[in-house]
């Protein structure tokens, strides 16, 4: 098999980890999750020791012009030394470089994941994730600037530049080369087996109905959560917040506005229709 | 045998003799970081000149996209718009050819950087991507991932009355008699301006490492510590480490240090491991042993850190 990258593309809340913790169950029905520290499998591609590894260089030496230069020039680097597949999880929208390239390089990309959900249940996710209140949320979801930094100057990660909810979304859905593998968060929900099944079968991972199940069954909600109290989850959640909360679909109706959820539908209703979310839910 | 044009061969260039790790360093690049030299009369441990650099190496042996190995184990490091590094087998002679005046900062960036840790390589010393303390009569790396609060932790310690031996890259000479001993580099640290502002330095005089980097080249000349001092102990700050800090032991040490070893991806490139993982098997077994330290960058956490480091140190 040709080296290349698998991007598990997402908006943050709206999935991703969890659709990880289900290949690693998949992929490696043996192993148990690394909790507290978070799954191995599917790094961020925030992370600085791709382009470190791949360019022999310190990251925080570059210039953000020199980084989002440099960042394709490593990944097809990595692509070139692999032997399979990499996994990587991105939430950052998919960014063109000021020359023009784009960071997550086509001609090395096997396939792309995008996990969705109705961003009305991300604000929600949001807020709790980043203890910050709902309108605050609201309007991450709907500023084209929305950058995932920590605090300090130099994040352990690179600062992500995600854009707005549409706009993420319609970046990887316009991606050239093989269309995306789209996976709805309520659909995730409603059918763990059903929906990993899709992501194998995109992704050419050898899976049976019982593997399919088990990693279901491993991935439950209670499970999770009951792991995280036990052992924690460091998931970059604010402090005390648990990061496995609910897993639930439609919890906006409940938490959001009218005002809210307007502003929501204004600015994102035509790329909500396309995922087959509704005005009124 | 390979020769490159070099200015030195025809042009006796202006020479700043200075110290890194104890080498004796002619450079005819201004290296205002290192200290001056003050030992004794020997010829040069490394010598920089300037010079061109061929676009490829003959008979690569690796072919990376900012990394050449030729056949004879020569090395062209490249950062575009910055300098091409040219370093000989043996990690004595570093040719620099530059794409910006010769006292730019930046030079000196990726010089201190990647091509350092070839030097180190080629010379069979195991650098390590760590600040380095020293704690009583001994050295204590700090040691992590880029961002995980090295530097700073550093200069914490200075604010407490400790020397520091080492910034970003702590040189182990592990086959030193009497066991690993580290190799005082220069007396500078690295600090981002919110770093900075923890430890009350006025940053309108400090130079940018690089410009368009909010990222200062802080001297810290009275607190540097100029003897080599044995390696006590090896503190790994890891920022997803939940609860207490734990000691590693045999592999487990190992493979830390590997993950904590400087551009450990050139160790394998320039085949260094032959001498690397004797080195590491050394500094695993140092007495206060390598640790895992839960480690956040925020200001209560890191004056817990420090007392927990300095419990750690004192066994």
């Amino acid at each position: 098999m040709s080296g290349g990258f698998y991007w598990i593309a997402s908006y943050p809340k709206s999935g991703n980890t969890w659709l990880r913790l289900l290949l690693f169950s998949l992929l490696y029905p043996d192993r148990s999750f690394d909790f507290p520290t978070g799954p191995i499998f599917a790094p961020n591609i925030g992370n600085r020791t791709d382009v470190e590894e791949a360019l022999d260089i310190e990251s925080a030496d570059l210039t953000a012009d020199e980084l989002a230069r440099l960042r394709p020039v490593a990944y097809r680097a990595l692509a070139a030394g692999a032997s399979g597949p990499l996994y990587r999880k991105v939430h950052e929208a998919r960014i063109i470089n000021d020359v023009g390239v784009p960071l997550f390089p086509p001609e090395v990309t096997l396939g792309t994941i995008y996990v969705v959900r109705d961003p009305r249940d991300v604000v929600v996710s949001w807020s709790h994730f980043f203890r910050c209140d709902l309108d605050e949320a609201v309007a991450a979801l709907c500023d084209v600037g929305t950058t995932i930094r920590t605090g300090a100057r130099l994040p352990l990660q690179f600062p992500q530049l995600l854009s707005n909810w549409g706009d993420h979304a319609q970046s990887w859905l316009a991606a050239p080369g093989r269309a995306p593998c789209v996976l709805r968060y309520e659909d995730l929900i409603a059918d763990p087996a059903a929906a990993l099944r899709s992501v194998a079968e995109y992704a050419s991972i050898p899976h049976s109905s019982s593997g399919l199940e088990k990693a279901a069954a491993a991935t439950r909600f209670d499970a999770l959560r009951a792991l995280e109290r036990q052992s924690g989850y460091v998931g970059g959640q604010r402090a005390a917040a648990p990061f496995f909360r609910r897993g639930q679909t439609g919890v906006w109706r409940q938490a959001l506005s009218d005002r809210q959820t307007a502003r929501i539908w204004r600015t994102h209703g035509a790329v909500m229709r396309r995922f087959g979310y509704a005005e009124n839910g | 045998m390979l020769t490159y044009a070099s200015l030195a061969d025809n042009d006796p260039l202006p020479s700043c003799d200075r110290a890194l790790c104890g080498w004796r360093v002619a450079s005819a690049l201004p290296l205002p970081d290192l200290i001056p030299w003050t030992g004794d009369d020997r010829a040069p441990d490394l010598t920089i000149d300037v010079g061109a650099a061929p676009e490829r190496l003959p008979d690569l042996t690796v072919d990376r996209p900012l990394l050449q190995v030729a056949g004879d184990g020569t090395c062209r490091f490249a950062m575009p718009g910055v300098a091409v590094y040219l370093i000989d087998p043996a990690g004595t002679r570093v040719t620099i050819d530059p794409a910006l005046p010769l006292d730019a900062s930046d030079i000196r960036v990726f010089l201190l950087g990647t091509v350092f840790a070839v030097l180190c390589y080629r010379r069979g010393l195991l650098p390590l991507h760590a600040s380095c303390v020293r704690i009583g009569n001994a050295a204590v790396a700090l040691a992590g991932q880029s961002g995980v609060g090295k530097s700073t932790l550093a200069a914490l310690f200075i604010r407490r009355g400790h020397q520091v031996l080492a910034d970003d890259v702590t040189v182990v000479d592990a086959a030193a008699p009497g066991g690993p001993r580290v190799l005082p580099a220069f007396p500078r640290l690295k600090l981002w301006d919110d770093a900075i502002k923890k430890i009350d330095i006025p940053t309108d005089r400090l130079e940018r490492t690089r410009p368009g980097l909010e990222k200062f080249s802080v001297p810290i000349t009275e607190s540097y510590c100029l003897e080599p001092l044995p390696l006590a102990a090896v503190m790994h700050l890891d920022d997803r480490e939940p609860g207490a800090p734990r000691r590693l032991r045999g592999a487990a040490a190992v493979e830390r240090l590997r993950l904590d070893t400087y551009r450990r991806g050139l160790a394998t490139r320039l085949g260094a491991p032959a001498s690397i993982l004797p080195a590491m098997l050394r500094v695993a077994q140092i007495p206060g042993g390598d640790w895992v330290v839960p480690h956040r960058r925020d200001g209560e956490e890191e004056d817990e850190a420090i007392s927990k480091i300095l419990r750690l140190s004192a066994v």
